[in-house]
């Protein structure tokens, strides 16, 4: 038996009820057979559609560019093809999967994504990355990966025959070198053009390999291009690849602690480090500026290693008393061991109330809540840190956190005589 | 006599959906499909919901949903809440 909730009124029970309404979206999944398409050959596309919701009438179009030909199974009669897009037009239930082929007879190099229509809203597919195989294939491989400044690394160009000739006729390979990566050895098979190495005129039956001995000698990123051209069976093909070394520098980290709201003007904590971060880069020619409550200027005659570097750690007065929000800001000019000049700033807002100072300290707990979780808040944006125990902010530390409070709220209601109870005996 | 209104959850309160609507016995909801009333019910084994319009119609327990065309609808908890005099 139903028995339809009470009314609600104060002392009842009230029962709420919590309803969500999803909208539920269908999804595209496509596949293809191979990324990389030889000229003439064909791969296999398969869609899967589906809906997680009642039937609906959709519209999937997948176009394809004029590169390829697109050959739908004869027995397959929901799809059909139109302006070289495939093309299911038709209600949807729980799932539907099909395959086409694609033939290649083009060179291309594209992202096809297809799209689905359904009660006057569109969806976009991921996209399928298909390129035509080329039958000259460069890779390039760096070892150690990731070198840092300065360290030297094995860099490997491949340059592979994958056309249907056996032998292909090479007619040059350039290997470009960006200025900022260094060229201590190199392969002897290649002759050097400034910053470029060459190699010609070779039939390529097998792969052929350069090494190199290279290093970085500026951060940033460095691009080495690498362009080689064949002829295969009588046609030209050209190929181009890249290795990249990104050498990226992380600026100087800053950390500067003090609190965010004052209530006094004497004595107030202020310290600061900064840190390099960065593993082959040095800092150098480092000149920070404290601006706000507490000015100072700081020159530093070291290279800063990664290691942190405690530059303030003291106390200070300040004049003027107003209630004002004010900003103390760190900043630091630097030059990296490369020369590029890099600057920080960290920046910190204040809020100076000294006459709420004695009230806070009179009131309870309830009126300095909200200002100690703000503070609780601005300290953990400066990273990691360690409690402050010379926090100026008046922090009552044997005071409930949030969820202490929330205890207590609990017990609080719990303890008393229930609420039924209560009612009923007036 | 000061009157303090607690609210005590029962059942879950937390981790309500931004999609969630949370209505009592008799109220009505907007949602994509229109004007959806909701009556809750008592049953021997728990709490139900009726949840319906001109178009759609469902009755729910707690955990249960309905799909109707791209949507679904879920009666996803039920809270007494007591309002206490005191």
């Amino acid at each position: 038996m139903l028995e339809e909730v009470d009314d609600y009124d104060i002392g009842e029970k009230v029962i709420q009820g919590d309803i969500t309404i999803d909208e539920l979206i269908p999804g595209i999944e496509r596949s293809i057979t191979e990324t990389e398409i030889k000229e003439g050959e064909e791969a296999i596309v398969t869609v899967k559609l589906t809906n997680p919701g009642d039937n609906l009438q959709v519209k999937y179009t997948d176009p394809w560019p004029k590169e390829f030909v697109i050959i739908i199974p004869k027995e397959n009669t929901k799809i059909y093809i139109l302006n070289n897009k495939v093309i299911f037009d038709r209600q949807l239930f729980d799932e539907e999967i099909f395959t086409y082929k694609v033939k290649l007879i083009a060179p291309v190099d594209k992202e096809i994504k297809a799209t689905l229509e359904y009660a006057g809203k569109k969806i976009t597919s991921d996209g399928l990355k298909v390129k035509s195989k080329n039958a000259l294939k460069i890779s390039s491989d760096l070892d150690p990966k990731d070198p840092d400044l300065f360290e030297k690394t094995n860099l490997t160009i491949k340059i592979k025959n994958e056309g249907d000739s056996e032998a292909i006729n090479l007619n040059y390979v350039n290997i470009v070198f960006p200025p900022g990566v260094e060229v201590i050895t190199a392969d002897s098979k290649l002759t050097k053009k400034g910053a470029t190495y060459e190699y010609i005129d070779e039939e390529l039956k097998e792969d052929i390999e350069f090494s190199f001995l290279v290093r970085p000698t500026k951060l940033g990123l460095h691009i080495i291009k690498i362009n080689a051209e064949a002829v295969d069976a009588g046609k030209t093909v050209k190929s181009v690849g890249e290795e990249e070394i990104d050498l990226e520098v992380k600026e100087l980290f800053i950390n500067m602690k003090l609190s965010s709201i004052l209530f006094k003007n004497t004595g107030i904590q202020i310290s600061a480090t900064i840190e390099n971060k960065n593993d082959a880069v040095t800092f150098k020619n480092l000149n920070c500026k404290m601006e706000g409550l507490y000015n100072k200027e700081y020159t530093f005659v070291q290279v800063l290693p990664e290691k942190a570097l405690d530059i303030e750690n003291t106390k200070f007065d300040f004049e003027d008393s107003s209630t004002r929000t004010t900003t103390q800001s760190l900043k630091c000019n630097y030059e990296t061991n490369t020369g590029e000049k890099m600057s920080t700033i960290k920046s910190k807002e204040i809020l100076i109330n000294l006459s709420s100072a004695g009230e806070v300290d009179e009131e309870t707990n309830d009126e300095s809540e909200d200002s100690d979780a703000e503070v609780d808040e601005e300290e953990s944006d400066s990273e990691e840190d360690e409690s402050d125990d010379e926090q100026n902010v008046i922090i009552e530390d044997d005071k409930p956190g949030f969820f202490s409070r929330i205890i207590n709220f609990f017990k609080r209601i719990f303890s008393t005589k229930p609420a039924f109870e209560d009612n009923s005996a007036e | 006599m000061k009157k303090i209104l607690m609210f005590i959850l029962v059942f879950t309160i937390f981790s309500a959906l931004t999609s969630a609507e949370i209505v009592k016995n008799g109220e009505t909801i907007d949602s994509p499909l229109g004007e959806l009333s909701v009556n809750l019910y008592n049953k021997e084994d728990g709490f139900t919901a009726s949840i319906r319009n001109n178009k759609f119609r469902a009755v729910l327990d707690v955990g249960e949903c309905k799909i109707f065309e791209l949507y679904n609808v879920c009666l996803k908890k039920l809270m007494i809440m007591i309002l206490v005099k005191k």
